[in-house]
């Protein structure tokens, strides 16, 4: 089944590179193929058997020789995100339904491949294979359909990564050449077996180098201060579908990762490395949420608001508790939709604007009322919006984070991101969308003239801008749907989360948690 | 499923479903026809709770809908110090507290919803108008019904949306949605101390179901209440925290000092919306919070005393703001700020009931105040400068009538509903339990200094809109009965509204609202008694300070006429004028500040730390490039990463070998 999903746009892609040069081929079959994944992946997603086991295994052996083999399998953390790769696939290649470039959907294919394998691999050559697949689609999706400065992004992006790929692989030998011969087994990546002989990491010699190694990779994807600059640079570039991608799915592979191997495979380090690892997700709650305040680019502003957002993931995790991890893998799904809801909203605004600045844009709302409820939407839900599902996310990691006694000066301190991105969320909000319709002159109730000497983008007459097609909606709702519906009916997600949370707790030691009666 | 018990439910579903239906359909809907359907579902949902308030009447628990389900996974260490999870519910309960605010909320709500078919006529946005509206009577009414913290801030959060939406309802004006946004981000602060006190609670408590917290007092956990040399006394110093941080929360939504300021700006929103979100519901919502959390603040004495002294300088600040103010709503809105503080005394003094009487006979008389003041500023052409008005008795008599009640009634004069309600409050904090013997007194002749005040600026309210000669150039004409019948009720409410909470030496049992609230927010322990005459004394001096201040207040108007700028000292009008610059203060205490520390993060992220990380990155590649005879840039920077790994992976190896 998992390699169904992997194979399915892998193959795709092949037939989209083949077809005609408008790319009236490609998309269709981009489409007709995330949309079989998303219907595939949900069937699992619904299928899934909530023991906390992995599901669905497949392992081939592919290179007995050095012990690394074809393992794919999935479990209720990691089966979320191959649903929201698939549904987020769909949806990006939706809102790009005017692209004629049909290798504009080959990529997006081969990233849906990659990104899916990156989740179920449960062989750390694998994972880490597949890691590196991700980087090329994106790099040519923003490096070739960018806008200005998108070589500059691109290589950025490309050396970000790169860098964190490097200290993960020696991180994974390392740690497997460690393991193997502590162990006297023969060399093996398969992340089962590694986790059977968990206790043994400890006394490796340079276990914190592995660590951090390791860690160092998703920080960087995740992205968390002070290894976020990529991000503003790779968002602002990227067309709008890659945004959505970049921020709804890659940057989950940071969390997945942390979760999946740095929590299931170094629990003793994670806690020796608690309070660095709280102190930059504070740092980023903040400085995120600083940052995106003064941005003067709309996109750039949400990009931001990315690091705001992961900075709670982390925390989550950090704290080592139940609710910290089920709020951290919560934010995760919710901050993919409501994101990537967030960056399609403002690609759909600047595209039909020509301009992503704040202050060069107003009363869009009234022009596009449908464009501007979706964006004021998305919007609130990105400042955690209780009724949608950022909030849950955002509860559930900061309560975790506060249970635990070492953890909890940060979450506290963390709150203050809260009132300051309602401070950028309004601010954008009002700026852009509210005030007077550009062009109108119907104002009723409105006797004080805006005083600001920006000029406003002016354009002919009134119907210059056209509200959202049949199209857009489509590719909007389903995201919209799933941030109210997980925001209010969380059981759709929990359990899941749950069954296999609880698994990867079971080798941290209990720590002391809360006030006892 | 249970029927009876998920009847009540429904309140908040049926505006919600106005709602939906407005904002997808109401574009096609000719007036008044959203308006109606608005109006139709809020009736619907008063009579939902006037159901429900016979139900909920002869019970003494509270009644719960059976229809729930899991909304917050959490986990609680059990008795072994095992975590368990124990899922919090999204669930609704209806007691008598929640019970009295439902027929508040949807009362009031319909009355409103009437007066602004007629208030709204012929505006562009009337159908969204309503959607609004019915938006924020169903998330307050989730905010009140709610029997969980989590599920009281969906609420919480969801007035804040719509009280945002509605300030800035004629958005294409930079200065409403300016007023709107700082509305929100004041409301924001204070929702941060709340989910910071929600943490506390859930530590303290492992639970934050709001029945379960209240009754576990008592019978578990017993505070340990210490008495310090100020002679206040403390409970134990998480759960006096944790009420510290819901009070702030509190503070926000009400209002209070010292998140007061974004509430005279509100009124930049349509008159209707002041009256039912910024006068008679979502600002007493801090209110009823601290009541609805009784248990947590009747032993957290140190913080009770916070809520009372906050409520008492928030209560003058607020007075002495409306002394000067010329706008006719701003006149209110501070006054609706002192007036809150009034409440805050009267839940910080541990006399609960008496908070909620004083939101009841408020709700009455300040949207009565704001809707006859929408009636004026729609008579008058737009125009909400009272120097502009005057001598209108004649021209709105209707108008005329109700707003003189309801002047009196906010007043205090006997037997209006604000003298019992206003009364009580002072007679509770003079006896109250909490703050010491000092803060009980300190506060009962500032409360009796406001009422001073309060009659005071209403009167010259009042005086310079109806009394004299019109001084305007507009053609004044009385409005519709859409809009004057719900006036009439309102003012009727506001005579007889009182006699709910009538004082205990007329007779056992003639205070019914004290006693219906005996399950719900019952009183704190250790209120002293005193003497009958004591009680009279109080009253007399109470009734005394009202007259005082309208004979004060028409001494000053006949001394110093329409255009004295403030009554007293220039210098004083001007620093009420500008509501003692507490606003200007923030802008350099706060704004600046922030606005400062994030232009200078955003250079240091771009020029410093981007710039820093950029020059390691350009020095690996360009290291890479020298020794590399690939020469595209992708290629190159591949070709450096696999270097550069496997020169460390030997490297770890060989140290490895020979370790």
């Amino acid at each position: 089944m998992i390699t169904l999903l992997i194979l399915i746009p892998a193959i795709a892609a092949l037939i989209a590179a083949a077809g005609d040069n408008k790319a009236q081929l490609a998309k269709r079959v981009a489409v007709a193929a995330s949309l079989v994944c998303t219907i595939i992946s949900g069937a699992m997603y619904l299928g899934l058997n909530l023991d906390g086991g992995l599901q669905f295994l497949e392992k081939v052996p592919w290179m007995p020789q050095v012990g690394v083999s074809y393992f794919v399998a999935l479990d209720g953390i990691s089966l979320p995100f191959v649903v929201l790769t698939s549904l987020l696939t769909l949806v990006s290649v939706l809102a790009s339904w005017d692209e004629e470039k049909k290798s504009f959907f080959a990529l997006f294919l081969v990233m849906q491949s990659a990104l899916t394998g990156v989740f179920a691999s449960l062989d750390l050559i694998l994972f880490f294979v597949f890691w590196e697949v991700v980087l090329i689609p994106m790099f040519f999706i923003i490096g070739v359909w960018g806008y200005e400065n998108r070589r500059y992004a691109a290589v950025k992006f490309v050396i970000f990564s790169l860098t964190g790929s490097v200290l993960m692989l020696v991180g994974i030998l390392a740690l497997a050449f460690g393991i193997s011969s502590s162990a006297n087994i023969p060399l093996t990546f398969d992340y089962s077996i590694l986790r059977d002989h968990v206790s043994l990491v400890s006394s490796l010699p340079g276990v914190g180098l592995m660590f951090w190694g390791i860690i160092v990779a998703f920080l960087i994807k995740l992205p968390a201060f002070p290894v976020h600059t990529w991000l503003p640079h790779a968002h602002t570039e990227a067309p709008t579908a890659g945004s959505i991608m970049l921020a709804g799915v890659m940057l989950k592979m940071g969390g997945y990762g942390i979760l999946r191997f740095n929590l299931g495979l170094f629990p003793q380090q994670m806690q020796d490395y608690q309070v660095a690892l709280s102190i930059l997700a504070t740092v980023g709650v903040i400085y995120g949420a600083y940052c995106a305040m003064a941005q003067k680019d709309l996109k750039r502003m949400v990009a931001y608001s990315s690091v705001n957002h992961m900075g709670y993931v982390l925390l989550g995790i950090v704290s080592l508790t139940p609710m910290g991890i089920h709020g951290a893998v919560y934010q995760m799904v919710a901050h993919g939709l409501i994101t990537g809801l967030m960056f399609m909203m403002v690609g759909f605004l600047s595209h039909r604007t020509h301009t992503r600045e704040i202050a060069k844009m107003t009363g869009m709302y009234a022009a596009m009322p449908m464009l501007g409820a979706i964006m004021w939407a998305a919007f609130l839900g990105g400042l955690g919006l209780p009724g949608m599902a950022g909030f849950i996310g955002e509860f559930t990691a900061l309560s975790g984070a506060v249970q635990n006694p070492v953890t909890a000066p940060y979450a506290y301190i963390s709150l203050l991101g809260i009132i300051i991105t309602a401070g950028f969320i309004l601010y954008a909000i009002q700026r852009v969308l509210l005030g007077r319709a550009p062009g109108s002159n119907d104002h009723a109730h409105d006797d004080h003239a805006p005083s600001s000497s920006v000029t406003i983008v002016k354009h002919e007459a009134s119907h210059a801008f056209h509200d959202l097609s049949f199209l857009e909606i489509a590719a909007a709702a389903p995201l919209l749907v799933l941030a109210i519906v997980l925001g209010l009916y969380p059981n759709a997600l929990s359990p899941w989360i749950d069954s296999s949370a609880q698994a990867l707790l079971n080798t941290v030691k209990v720590v002391a948690l809360g006030v006892s009666r | 499923m249970d029927f009876n018990h998920n009847l009540f439910a429904l309140m908040p579903v049926l505006p919600l479903l106005g709602w939906l239906v407005l904002i997808v359909w109401g574009k096609n809907m000719k007036e008044p026809t959203p308006g109606i359907l608005a109006s139709s579902l809020v009736f619907l949902s008063f009579v939902l709770a006037v159901v429900g308030f016979v139900q909920v009447s002869p019970m003494k628990e509270p009644l719960l809908n059976t229809l729930r389900w899991d909304f917050l996974p959490m986990w609680v260490s059990d008795a072994k110090g095992v975590l368990v999870s124990k899922p919090l519910q999204f669930g609704f309960a209806l007691d008598h507290l929640s019970s009295i605010m439902t027929l508040i909320i949807t009362g009031i709500g319909f009355l409103i919803h009437v007066f602004a078919i007629g208030y709204m006529h012929g505006d562009k946005g009337f159908s969204r108008f309503f959607a609004y509206l019915n938006f924020f009577i169903a998330m307050m009414l989730i905010l009140v019904l709610a029997d969980s913290y989590p599920v009281l801030f969906i609420g919480w959060e969801g007035v804040g949306v719509a009280s945002y939406l509605l300030i800035g309802f004629w958005y294409t004006d930079v200065k409403n949605s300016d007023a709107a946004r700082k509305a929100f981000i004041v409301n924001r602060i204070g929702d941060a101390f709340l989910m910071l006190g929600m943490f506390l609670l859930f530590m303290t408590f492992h639970t934050l179901n709001i029945h379960e917290i209240n009754s576990s007092f008592g019978s578990v956990v017993i505070p340990n209440v210490t008495t310090i040399s100020t002679g206040i006394a403390f409970g134990s110093p998480p759960l006096e925290l944790a009420a510290l941080f819901l009070l702030l929360g509190a503070a926000g939504k009400s209002a209070q000092l010292p998140l007061s300021t974004w509430l005279p700006d509100a009124m930049a929103g349509p008159t209707p919306v002041s009256a039912l979100i910024h006068a008679a519901t979502m600002v007493t919502a801090g209110v009823y919070l601290v009541a609805r959390s009784h248990g947590i603040f009747a032993n957290a004495p140190g913080a009770s005393s916070w809520v009372m002294w906050i409520g008492a300088l928030t209560a003058v600040y607020g007075a002495l703001s409306a002394i000067a103010q010329t706008d006719i709503k701003k006149i209110l809105a501070y006054s609706t700020v002192s007036q809150l503080g009034y409440m805050f005394i009267a839940v910080g003094s541990g006399a609960y009931w008496v908070g909620i009487f004083h939101v009841a006979t408020h709700a009455f008389f300040k949207a009565l105040l704001f809707l006859s003041s929408g009636s004026v500023i729609h008579a008058v052409g737009g125009e909400q400068d009272v120097r502009q008005m005057g001598g209108l008795r004649e021209k709105l008599p209707t108008t005329h009538i109700v707003s003189l009640i309801g002047t009196l009634a906010i007043a205090g004069i006997i037997p209006l509903a604000g003298f019992f309600s206003k009364d009580a409050i002072l007679s509770s904090v003079f006896t109250s339990p909490f703050g010491g013997d000092f803060s009980g007194y300190a506060i009962w002749a500032i409360g009796l200094i406001v009422a001073f005040l309060t009659a005071g600026y209403m009167w010259r309210w009042y005086s310079l809109v109806f009394l004299g000669t019109y001084r305007g150039h507009a053609h004044p004409h009385e409005s519709s009965s859409v809009m004057t019948v719900p006036l009439w009720i309102l003012a009727a409410l506001s005579v007889v509204g009182g006699f709910i909470g009538l004082p205990h030496f007329l007779g056992k049992n003639v205070n019914w609202l004290e006693g219906f609230l005996e399950e719900a927010a019952p009183n704190a322990l250790g209120f002293h008694e005193i003497p009958l005459w004591g009680e009279l004394i109080l009253i007399a001096l109470a009734l005394a300070a009202a007259v005082g201040g309208i004979l004060f207040s028409r001494w000053i108007i006949a001394r110093d006429g329409v255009n004295s700028a403030g009554w007293i000292a220039t210098r004083f009008g001007n620093a009420s004028r500008k509501a003692l610059f507490v606003d200007q203060t923030y802008d350099i205490a706060v704004s600046a500040p922030a606005k400062f520390i994030s232009e200078q993060l955003e250079l240091a992220d771009t020029h410093g730390l981007d710039r820093g990380i950029g020059a390691l990155a350009n020095g690996t590649a360009e290291a890479g490039a020298s020794l590399s005879v690939w020469q595209s840039g992708f290629v190159r920077a591949y070709a450096i990463a696999v270097l550069l790994g496997t020169a460390i992976l030997v490297g770890y190896l060989a140290l490895r070998s020979f370790a």
